[in-house]
């Protein structure tokens, strides 16, 4: 279990922040100057997030790996054309949501979950009478019944007997 | 006329400063916590 979560956090965090870099430099009007340079990039980020995400991301790690993943997009895909400051707060926008979203996205969605999970739930719950009452006697003598059943006399015969020779012979 | 070390600082000055203010902020980030930590 544990085995299948840590890869697919670590290619959760590989896809933002991939994304969030791409969507900075492209909102800044930035050319992308060789598409085969993407293959690099991606070994470049996958290879930084593998390293960094041996120990729990957040934190100065975590914005580490957002400001190297922004640079490298910029630097490698982008061929650091346009160097204006349009480019410069895009991509630090951009990184700060890719950092809120790795470091709180699992709150995020545990939280929704939840609150979701607490309107739904009301649905599928059938509202017991206020006459009833659950009495544990029930279970209680339930219990004393099979007890009395299993010290029955044929709940401790014998296993079945051979009745002929040819059974004598294999036992 | 320029010089390549010129022209390099030119093209790509402002990135590696901006690149570096960066690490240095997240490396005192990094040692603020550690020193907090303690």
């Amino acid at each position: 279990m544990r085995r299948r979560e840590v890869p697919l956090r670590g290619v959760i965090c590989l896809v933002i922040l991939l994304s969030s870099a791409l969507l900075a430099h492209a909102l800044a009007c930035g050319t992308f100057i060789r598409p085969d340079r993407f293959i690099a990039e991606l070994f470049f980020v996958s290879a930084l997030t593998y390293l960094a995400s041996k120990r729990e991301l957040e934190g100065p790690r975590l914005a580490l790996l957002v400001l190297l993943t922004q640079s490298a997009v910029h630097i490698l895909l982008g061929g650091m054309s346009m160097n204006t400051s349009s480019m410069l707060i895009s991509h630090f926008a951009c990184g700060l949501v890719s950092y809120g979203a790795i470091a709180y996205g699992e709150e995020f969605w545990f939280g929704l979950r939840g609150y979701i999970s607490s309107l739904i739930s009301p649905l599928f719950t059938l509202p017991l009478p206020a006459s009833s009452s659950i009495s544990i006697t029930s279970v209680r003598s339930q219990s004393l019944f099979s007890q009395w059943i299993a010290r029955r006399a044929w709940a401790l015969r014998a296993p079945p007997v051979a009745t002929n020779q040819r059974d004598l012979q294999l036992a | 006329m320029m010089t390549m070390h010129q022209s390099f600082w030119q093209s790509y000055g402002s990135e590696i400063i901006i690149l570096l203010v960066g690490i240095a902020l997240i490396s005192l980030w990094a040692a603020i916590r550690r020193w907090r930590d303690k």
